[in-house]
């Protein structure tokens, strides 16, 4: 008989040995907006009538702009999130965004988001975008990066006029703007 | 057959999907101070995203392909930045692939030699639908109107491929995969105008057409003008090209989709000709109004069974007209494919598939005559393909297989096997070993065409003939390839990726001239040309592909390939002056280099320099090319990115083809893309 030595789940190993070693991850930056955009679709209760509530289906992330996250948000394509397998849709402006439980702004132009913005105000659509200035202007969810962390503003008048709950687990992350 | 699903060869799966191997990658960097976690997002917990420090990931040169092939991938961003108005364009700048334009509208593409306008020895797929043409064995490039917006991207496979896709994967595969109807919802317009490049325009519309359907358009336009030729003079062979088509895919669970695609096309492009007939004058130089027209329908249906595999089936329906002085060519092509690719265990995929084609084809011209008629012949085949991988995928082993029944050749067996060792994160080695088949073109087999007509030199009969015929009993040309091949990612910023191979080739076609003799029914004295089984070959050569970002506003690519084909054919002159072709017609060294420069935020400079070496036959002789190209991008707004392209800038006096009479011109144009 060989001498084997007790076999530690290797997942749990390597847990401990990040824990040991690290105060915390590193990940990249798209990575991590790609792994925000997925939770919430996990944390979002979308209103009645607007897909998301029957079972199963399909969860529309939309993509508007030449959005620099692509190949990170190729890897949540086709995910479950709950019952619901992510989609992600790709357009420019002139689609219609009423397939859009979510959509990703990533145009630079201020003007040009808020054209998107006033044309989504009132449908239950979760607008997110990196600009500055994006959830002061009405959009739902900004994010920015501060001090090497990815940081959200929600703004929660814009959140309610969508008619979307965002939870609180996901609300205690972020820093509110009331505009 | 069947393009995008299994057999498309770049993955896009996500690097750590199995707990075990993301296990193992932590461990790798467990002591350094901030964890680069290789993780799938949506495996990160919210607080782990809530607290971790983020990175912006350098660009990297190349990501590290794990096929055990040679493979290079033209994406959706380049096609885009490429400000190129064909695909045989987009194709100079991969390594091993021969492109030269031949006038205004023709191409000739090869992969690893054999150039000519027609290569039969060169696969081209558009979602799993050959563009090949059965009855003269090669791919019309300029039939090929799918416009550059609708494509995903192309993988160009060099090496045999028959074991996967087929007879006539001999030296390569072209994948054109165009892009999912989610992708590409609203509208887009694109217009050029220009010098040689008269006008084009592409409009597409992509909407959704419920929940689970999305669908769009395009329509595509263009025109270009003469060249002139050598000698002085317009060479008479400008083109104009009209295309429509339609993508729609239905999502009817979460497990299933269901596609309906199709595409028609009316091309119209002049050429000269020479008319042969057996009554003096023999030969009459003619103006010759060119014509291809054709329409195509394509559904598939893929099921993913979660965990257990994926079923795929496929049906189409192509037809094509394409006329010429000489000849012309009805064809119809009816195919059903079927495919399922399931995990047998956590190291082992299999994949098997059936393959049933149909092909019907009327040859017809004024000095033309078919055995066959517009008959049709069927293929069947089977394909079986097991991936092994050990040591954490550390290690892939994969054996294929295809069995092809084709009516008038016969049964062909294609093996495959490849073996890749990813030494580490950096450094991977592949080797492969296959074997591949062309089989011959229905011209080959059956046809009679008047050629040539000469006095004869005697009383009586006072004409000869020379008649190109075809040959029932020709059988497939064999090659067998040995490949092997390295990846190394020197850092983030440069990459290598290089290839070896080998060839040998069996039972190659040659054009034999067989003896004279009195033709009773036409009275004259005949002499046929018939193509024989009677030619061997060997190439071998290296293709190397860099990718450079020596700064973060500059990226450099460099694809360098070297051939050496060696054909041995009988020694008659006949045989001798078409060995002379194939060793002199593609050139021994050929390079690419592209510098692109990111001006400022918005302004994109790309200087292309490609050089070939000079190409030879027994009776002429090119001298090596080097042409400059240029392409400057300005995102004037947000919606609109105009574009200056320029070809052929250091404006050669030559063809780029042996024989040939038409120089390429220089060519400037502008184009404009508005997404709205």
């Amino acid at each position: 008989m060989s001498l084997q030595p007790p076999r530690v789940p290797s997942l749990v190993l390597a847990g401990l040995i990040v824990l040991a070693a690290s105060p915390a991850l590193a990940i990249d930056l798209n990575k991590a907006l790609a792994a925000y955009l997925y939770h919430f679709f996990n944390f979002t209760r979308w209103p009645e009538g607007h897909g998301l509530t029957a079972s199963g289906g399909f969860a529309n992330l939309c993509l508007l702009g030449d959005t620099q996250i692509n190949p990170d948000i190729e890897s949540i394509d086709g995910q479950m999130a709950g019952d619901k397998t992510l989609r992600i849709l790709r357009m420019t402006p002139s689609a219609s965004f009423e397939q859009c439980h979510a959509l990703f702004i990533d145009y630079r132009s201020a003007s040009l988001r808020e054209g998107i913005l006033a044309r989504t105000r009132g449908s239950p659509t979760l607008t997110l975008s990196t600009a500055p200035g994006f959830a002061a202007a009405g959009g739902v969810v900004e994010f920015a990066r501060v001090d090497d962390r990815l940081r959200m503003k929600i703004n929660t008048r814009a959140m309610r006029d969508q008619q979307l709950k965002i939870s609180s687990k996901l609300l205690n992350l972020a820093e509110i703007v009331t505009p | 057959m069947l393009g995008n699903a299994a057999r498309t060869i770049s993955s896009t799966r996500p690097a750590c999907r199995r707990g075990c191997l993301c296990a193992a990658l932590v461990l790798a960097t467990a002591w350094t101070p901030a964890q680069a976690l290789d993780q799938n997002p949506t495996e990160l917990s919210l607080d782990e995203l809530a607290n971790a420090q983020v990175t912006t990931a350098a660009r990297k040169a190349q990501p590290l392909s794990k096929t055990s092939a040679a493979v290079y991938v033209i994406s959706r961003e380049t096609i885009r930045d490429s400000g190129a108005t064909s695909i045989p364009e987009l194709l100079r700048r991969v390594p091993g692939v021969q492109v030269q334009q031949l006038d205004a509208s023709k191409w000739a593409v090869s992969i690893r030699g054999f150039n000519s306008r027609l290569n039969n020895k060169l696969l081209v797929l558009i979602d799993g639908r050959p563009v090949y043409d059965h009855t003269l064995s090669g791919v019309y490039w300029e039939a090929v109107a799918l416009p550059l917006d609708e494509i995903e991207r192309i993988e160009v496979i060099r090496g045999p491929g028959g074991a996967l896709w087929g007879a006539n994967a001999v030296n390569g595969v072209i994948n054109i995969i165009t892009r999912p109807a989610t992708d590409t919802l609203g509208g887009l317009v694109r217009a050029g105008v220009g010098r040689v490049e008269k006008g084009f325009a592409t409009a597409r519309h992509g909407m959704a057409l419920g929940e689970n359907a999305f669908g769009r358009i395009y329509l595509r336009a263009r025109n270009r003008d003469e060249s002139e030729r050598v000698s002085g003079g317009e060479a008479d062979d400008d083109w104009e090209q009209q295309a429509g088509g339609f993508h729609l895919d239905w999502q009817l669970s979460a497990d299933d989709t269901l596609s309906l695609q199709g595409d028609s096309y009316d091309l119209k492009a002049d050429q000269s000709s020479l008319r042969i007939q057996l009554d003096p004058p023999a030969r009459i130089p003619s103006h010759d109004a060119t014509h291809f027209y054709g329409q195509n329908l394509l559904g598939r249906w893929v099921h993913r069974d979660r965990g257990a595999g994926e079923w795929t089936v496929q049906v189409f329906q192509d037809s094509t007209h394409h006329s010429e002085l000489v000849y012309g060519v009805d064809s119809d092509t009816f195919d059903l494919d079927a495919q399922h690719r399931l995990a047998l265990s956590p190291g082992q995929e299999l994949t098997w598939g059936l393959g049933y084609r149909r092909i019907q084809s009327a040859i017809s011209g004024p000095n033309l005559t078919t055995v066959r008629g517009d008959e049709p012949f069927d293929v069947t085949s089977l394909f079986v393909s097991d991936q092994l991988s050990f040591w954490d995928d550390a290690l892939q082993l994969t054996l294929g297989v295809k069995w092809e029944d084709h009516e008038l050749v016969g049964e062909t067996v294609q093996p495959n096997i490849r073996v890749n060792r990813a030494v580490n994160e950096d450094w991977s080695l592949w080797a492969a070993w296959g074997k591949a088949v062309r089989t011959p073109a229905r011209s080959e087999l059956d046809v009679a065409l008047l050629a040539l007509s000469l006095p004869s030199g005697r009383p009586s009969p006072a004409l000869l003939g020379f008649y190109i015929t075809g040959n029932p009993g020709l059988e497939p040309e064999r090659m067998k390839a040995s490949e092997l091949g390295l990846r190394w990612l020197a850092s983030d910023k440069l990459s290598i990726d290089l290839a070896l191979f080998q060839n040998r080739y069996e039972d190659l076609v040659v054009s034999t001239l067989g003896p004279q003799f009195v033709d009773p029914a036409q009275g004259i004295l005949r002499q046929d040309f018939f193509p024989t089984n009677t030619g061997e070959a060997t190439a071998q050569g290296l293709e190397l592909a860099l990718h450079w970002l020596p700064l973060d506003w500059w990226s450099l690519s460099l694809n360098y390939a070297r051939i050496s084909l060696r054909a041995d054919l009988p020694t008659a002159s006949q045989e001798a002056s078409q060995e002379a072709s194939l060793e002199g017609g593609t050139p021994r060294e050929q390079a690419w280099l592209q510098n692109s420069f990111q001006l400022a935020e918005d302004w994109e400079l790309a200087l292309i320099l490609r050089h070939r070496d000079g190409l030879s036959s027994s009776t002429r002789s090119l001298p090596s090319r080097t042409d400059l190209e240029l392409n400057l991008g300005w995102q004037a707004a947000e919606q609109l990115h105009l574009g200056l392209s320029g070809r052929n800038l250091s404006d050669n006096d030559e063809p780029d083809v042996l024989g040939g009479q038409i120089r390429i011109e220089r060519s400037l144009y502008l184009t404009a893309r508005y997404e709205f």
